[in-house]
C-alpha cells in the first residue's frame, strides 16, 4: 500500500496537465476543460477541512482565481493538478482557522487516535460494499478521515503542508496513513463478519 | 475488498456520498469570465452565511453573509424586496470612505460608503454577484486598496 496512484487518477492528472499546456498556448476553451476536469477534485480536498458548503465553492473558486493570476509561476505545467489541490488546501486551511474549524492540537499519542471500538452501534447493515464503506469511515476519527481523503485526491501529495494543516510532525503522516487504512479494514473485517453471523 | 483497499475505492466513494453541487463549474466559469485581471484587489473570504429567521412564513428570509480579508470585514445584508429582486445593506469595518462597484454577469454599478461605514443598494437583480470595494485616497500619496468578494448567489 505504500505507492497507491489512484488508477482512474492517473489519467485524470494527464488530461488536466494536457488542457492547462493548451490553455498556456493560448486555447481558450482549454481552461474550461481544465475547470471541468479538476473541480470535482477540489471539491473533495476542500470538503475534507470540514468547511460547510458554501465555504468550499468560495474557496474552489478563488482557487481558479488564483491559477489564472498566477499561472506564469507555474513551472511544471505537467503539476498543475498539485499546484491546484496545494494552493486549495492552503486556503481552505487558512478559512477554517478563522471559522474556527481546525482540529485540535495533538497531545496523545498518536496510535490512540485511530483506536475507534465498534461498539454496537456500527453493526453495519450495508446493502453494498460501498455503503459497508462509507459507514465504516465515519467511525474513523476525524483526523484519519481527513487525511485519506486528502491524500486520495492528490496527484502528488504534499506531505510537509498536509502535516502542518493536521497539526502532525511531517514524519508521523505516512505511519498515520498506513494505521488509519489499516484501522479501516479491521473494522471492514469485524463488520464482515458480524453480517454473516 | 478487506484485503485490497485502495484509495481507489475511497475516491470513488467520496465522489458519490459527497459530490460537488451539479451548478459548480458553472459558477466557477462566471467567476472567471467576471473577473477583472488588471486589477490589483485582496480575496476577500466568506465566513458566515446565514438566514433570519422571520416572524411570518409570507415574507422570503433576509440573508446575512460576511467575508474578511486581514482586519477589513464587510458584511452585507440580502433582504428580498420585489420577485427576482431584493435590497442589500452592506457595513464595512473599520469604517472609511470607499467605492463599492456591484459585479453581475448582466450589468454593473457603483455606490458609495458613507462615513459610518454603511452602504445600500435598493433594487439590485437576485443572482450571481461580485463586490469590489476599493478605498479612496485619504491622504495624498496612499494607494488605494481594493478588495473582492467571490461571485455570491444572492437569493
Amino acid at each position: 500500500m505504500s505507492t497507491i496512484r489512484p488508477e482512474a487518477g492517473t489519467s485524470r492528472w494527464a488530461v488536466a496537465a494536457d488542457q492547462f499546456r493548451r490553455w498556456l498556448d493560448g486555447d481558450a476553451s482549454a481552461l474550461d476543460e481544465l475547470v471541468r476536469t479538476l473541480t470535482p477534485v477540489l471539491w473533495q480536498v476542500v470538503r475534507a477541512y470540514g468547511l460547510d458548503r458554501h465555504q468550499v465553492e468560495d474557496v474552489v473558486q478563488s482557487t481558479w482565481l488564483t491559477l489564472v493570476r498566477k499561472r506564469d509561476t507555474i513551472a511544471d505545467p505537467q503539476a498543475v493538478s498539485s499546484w491546484l489541490t496545494t494552493t486549495a488546501r492552503r486556503e481552505a486551511w487558512r478559512v477554517s482557522r478563522v471559522s474556527g474549524k481546525l482540529l485540535p492540537v495533538e497531545h496523545e499519542d498518536l496510535a490512540r487516535e485511530t483506536e475507534v471500538s465498534p461498539g454496537a452501534d456500527t453493526n453495519v447493515v450495508a446493502a453494498d460494499e460501498r455503503d459497508r464503506l462509507w459507514a465504516t469511515v465515519s467511525h474513523l476519527s476525524a483526523r484519519c478521515q481527513r487525511l485519506l481523503r486528502i491524500i486520495a485526491f492528490d496527484d502528488r501529495p504534499d506531505y510537509a503542508g498536509i502535516a502542518r494543516d493536521l497539526r502532525m510532525p511531517v514524519g508521523s503522516i505516512g505511519p498515520t496513513r498506513g494505521r488509519c487504512l489499516a484501522k479501516l479494514k479491521e473494522l471492514l473485517a469485524i463488520n464482515s463478519g458480524k453480517d454473516q453471523s | 475488498m478487506n484485503s485490497d483497499l485502495q484509495l481507489t475505492q475511497l475516491a470513488e466513494m467520496w465522489e458519490e456520498r459527497d459530490p460537488m453541487p451539479v451548478d459548480l463549474v458553472d459558477r466557477v466559469l462566471v467567476a472567471l469570465a467576471l473577473d477583472d485581471l488588471d486589477a490589483e484587489y485582496e480575496m476577500l473570504h466568506l465566513i458566515e452565511r446565514s438566514r433570519d429567521l422571520v416572524g411570518t412564513r409570507s415574507v422570503a428570509e433576509a440573508v446575512t453573509i460576511t467575508f474578511a480579508a486581514g482586519e477589513f470585514t464587510v458584511m452585507l445584508h440580502v433582504s428580498p424586496t420585489t420577485p427576482g429582486q431584493c435590497r442589500v445593506d452592506g457595513w464595512v469595518a473599520p469604517a472609511q470612505p470607499m467605492t463599492v462597484k456591484i459585479v453581475q454577469p448582466s450589468e454593473q454599478r457603483t455606490v458609495r460608503v458613507d462615513a459610518t461605514g454603511r452602504f445600500s443598494i435598493a433594487d439590485l437583480a437576485m443572482g450571481l454577484t461580485r463586490f469590489v470595494l476599493e478605498t479612496e485616497e485619504d491622504e495624498p500619496g496612499r494607494q488605494p486598496k481594493s478588495f473582492a468578494t467571490p461571485l455570491v448567489e444572492l437569493s
